[in-house]
């Protein structure tokens, strides 16, 4: 894989301050939304954001979806300050040795699986910036942190083809390795398994 | 109305024979283990045991004065349930249909019905959503333009019902016998039960709890006698995946005679024509992947149809599968969900849904024809075929819950009749066959393909049937179990053009076990290894492409199991 930043695989990145962070986000769409706002709100206040995912969970007083965000810099009693003012009054926020809020339990699974790699759906990730209309496959594993690019219940995707990414990809960890899931579409072409706006029931289809 | 049945019927029926469905004793709950031979008490441990009881006759059971006059003696009831002898009125209908009263709806309930009479719909579910404005005001407001459609449209049986949002999980459809308390029972059944209101659409325990609790509230209307008859289908079962096994099994279990099955196939089956002459969605409008509140063991494929089927039906060994393998009946249909019909002129005719509850008659729309639009009127596309004994709302009704049906998508079939045979005995679909141990069993499968072109102004060619079997396994440990591993496609038949397709397939002895068969067939056009692998299912339907998927050039029939247990 080719990063940003080659240190993403050395122990210092290892070290990274992972912080899952609770609003109760009754929906990927609202998760995404509060991660951007939690990434604009950081890089304001000027903390580096590496990476940020989404996570769904069945904990808590309902089904939600929390975010998690992994702070590079030196500092971690500065970033979690920073963070914990950036989500103020959010339902819980949690990093090693630490938490705040009512009930942590989920923005720390979230926070567990995005340190480690074997879970979260990736919102921010290196090169997520040249993953806008279409690219191929080659080109996306090789301008982005995505490491594999899966035809879903196939296997993995021919280098050559064309993906149309709909300005929309939210690969997955897993087992150490970012991939994105895609399927088949009209004229040979791959889409991202994640449509960016969910079909909802109870409104016009068009 | 005010009367049970709409009197100026062009089907001459009666108010006072209720198809009665006969039981063999031991099946039927209705007669007590003390007054049953030592025989029949033997067989009614073994179906327990193997989960089959409870099942069908239970549900028959409860509905009213039917079941227990068929009980009437162990004697009389044990010559079984047999085929009439002239076979069965086979009626295509289809239980999923929203008219202006639905907030994405536009058509009259007669533009429905009129449309369903001409492409050959015998009975139709009219099912508006329920919301705020339908519990307050459609549910009332749609029954007289029902009414007045069944008296335009003669030949076709139009229910009232509504489109449950299902506590906790999806949405559902729910109906009842026509009757002076159809709108009451509907209406106090929304407001007490519906999703859209009283917090009760979010996943939990309680609402979970509420969803079954509005099944048993429909058992009881029934076994009250405040409707002749009410039941309950799951709609679009795995779209968004939060329609957990639990879920499907516990309703199913709080009332066995009201929740019934599943769609099949969801409707919207125009969504994935490729644009701009199409909508360019997913088929069903299956597009969607997981959310917080779905259940976290379904796999990313399960949220896209198969073939135009819903992955649980399609997956040869998938949840469907492990429902029969318990022994749960468990029915799919097929259905349109017509909201807005692709490549149709109308438009609403004002946007006063919100205020009124329901939008003005459609007018003609001069901007020409809706490409964005993804569904069929009911019978363009999609059917759900039952057996009924006559032609009544009640025969309807007794055949879904029988499960004495079959499906098809662009007419692919004429006609279809299947039975299992055992130690001269049968059943038709939906029936448990009773053998002992090393009877010889067979499938009787006689199969007219379509004769006459379709509404796309083709004649399918149906190209091959395909037998699947599985073993039963009886009732599961895990309520979230969602595979059945020993059921597999056992046989493949390669068939042509021709007016009748009849063939006997040998199924062996009877063993220990007792199993299942169902039968699925398509034109062929679009076949591939099934998900679990081509020694399950070496040529099955194929994962649909989202943006480009011809719903004409992918035509299956599905049927429902029949069961035979040994003595």
């Amino acid at each position: 894989m080719t990063l940003g930043t080659t240190e993403a695989s050395t122990p210092t990145t290892r070290r990274a301050l992972v912080v899952g962070v609770d609003v109760l986000s009754p929906t990927v769409v609202a998760a995404d939304a509060a991660t951007r706002q939690l990434v604009r709100d950081l890089t304001t206040a000027g903390i580096e954001v590496r990476t940020a995912a989404t996570h769904l969970t069945q904990l808590g007083p309902r089904p939600h979806a929390t975010v998690s965000v992994e702070l590079p810099g030196l500092d971690p009693d500065h970033e979690w300050r920073a963070l914990l003012a950036a989500t103020e009054g959010a339902y819980a926020v949690w990093a090693p040795d630490r938490e705040a809020g009512a009930d942590s339990l989920s923005a720390r699974a979230g926070a567990l699986v995005h340190a480690d790699r074997t879970g979260g759906r990736a919102v921010r990730f290196p090169g997520v910036e040249a993953l806008v209309g279409s690219l191929t496959v080659a080109q996306v594993l090789a301008q982005s942190g995505i490491d594999r690019v899966v035809v879903m219940s196939l296997g993995d995707a021919d280098p050559a083809t064309t993906v149309r990414t709909r300005d929309h990809v939210r690969p997955v960890w897993r087992a150490g390795s970012l991939e994105l899931m895609v399927e088949h579409a009209v004229d040979a072409t791959l889409v991202p398994y994640e449509i960016p706006v969910p079909v909802s029931c109870c409104v016009d289809h068009g | 109305m005010s009367s049970d049945h709409p009197h100026d019927h062009a089907h001459p029926h009666t108010h006072d024979h209720t198809p009665v469905e006969e039981l063999p004793a031991a099946l039927d709950m209705g007669v007590p283990d003390s007054e049953l031979p030592p025989s029949a008490l033997g067989r009614r441990r073994f179906l327990q045991s193997a989960g089959l009881l409870g099942a069908g006759a239970a549900a028959l059971n409860v509905m009213g004065a039917g079941a227990a006059a068929a009980a009437e003696t162990p004697a009389r009831s044990a010559r079984g349930a047999k085929v009439p002898k002239n076979g069965y009125t086979w009626l295509a209908g289809d239980h999923h249909i929203h008219t202006q009263y639905s907030p994405d709806g536009l058509y009259r309930v007669i533009d429905q019905v009129q449309h369903g009479n001409a492409y050959g719909m015998d009975w139709l579910v009219i099912t508006d959503h329920g919301t705020a404005q339908h519990t307050r005001i459609g549910v009332e407001r749609v029954n007289p333009d029902i009414v007045a459609a069944r008296r335009a449209i003669k030949d076709t049986l139009v229910f009232q019902g509504l489109e449950w949002n299902i506590p906790a999980a999806e949405h559902g459809t729910v109906f009842v016998h026509p009757g002076r308390n159809e709108v009451s029972v509907l209406k106090q059944f929304e407001t007490d039960y519906d999703g859209s209101g009283g917090g009760r659409s979010a996943a939990s325990p309680a609402n979970e709890q509420a969803a079954r609790n509005g099944l048993i509230f429909l058992q009881q209307a029934v076994t009250e006698k405040r409707v002749q008859d009410a039941m309950f289908f799951a709609n679009h079962p795995a779209r968004n995946g939060i329609d957990s096994p639990h879920e499907i099994r516990g309703w199913r279990d709080a009332a066995p005679a009201i929740a019934l099955g599943f769609e099949g196939a969801p409707g919207h089956q125009a969504a994935g024509l490729p644009a701009p002459a199409g909508p360019g969605a997913a088929r069903g409008f299956y597009g969607n992947s997981p959310r917080p509140d779905s259940f976290p063991g379904y796999p990313p494929e399960s949220y896209r149809t198969f073939g135009g089927f819903d992955w649980m039906t399609s997956t040869v060994g998938g949840l469907w599968d492990s429902l029969i393998a318990e022994g749960k009946p468990w029915w799919i249909t097929a259905n349109s969900d017509s909201h807005r019909n692709y490549a149709d002129t109308a438009q609403r005719g004002d946007e006063g849904f919100a205020t009124n509850g329901f939008y003005a008659d459609p007018i003609y729309d001069p901007a020409g024809p809706n490409r964005t639009a993804g569904d069929y009127f009911p019978g363009f596309y999609s059917r759900t075929h039952v057996g009924a004994r006559d032609f009544s709302y009640a025969a309807v009704m007794a055949a879904l819950r029988a499960g004495r049906s079959w499906v098809d998508h662009g007419r692919l079939l004429e006609s279809l009749d299947v039975r299992l045979r055992a130690g001269g005995k049968e059943v038709p679909l939906g029936g448990t066959l009773t053998a002992k141990r090393g009877t010889p069993v067979t499938l009787s499968i006689r199969i007219m393909p379509a004769q006459l072109p379709n509404w796309s102004s083709f004649l399918p060619q149906l190209k091959k049937i395909d037998v699947i079997r599985g073993a039963i396994t009886g009732p599961v440990t895990d309520q979230d179990a969602l595979a059945a591993p020993n059921t597999r496609v056992v046989r493949s038949y390669e068939v042509g053009a021709s007016r009748v397709i009849t063939l006997n397939y040998a199924l062996g002895r009877l063993d220990d076990q007792g199993f299942y068969v169902r039968l699925r067939g398509s034109d062929a056009k679009r076949v591939g290894v099934g998900l679990n692998g081509a020694s399950v299912d070496p040529s099955g339907p194929v994962q649909d492409v989202v943006g480009d998927a011809d719903p004409w050039n992918d035509l299956w029939f599905y049927t429902n199991p029949m069961w035979i247990l040994p003595v």
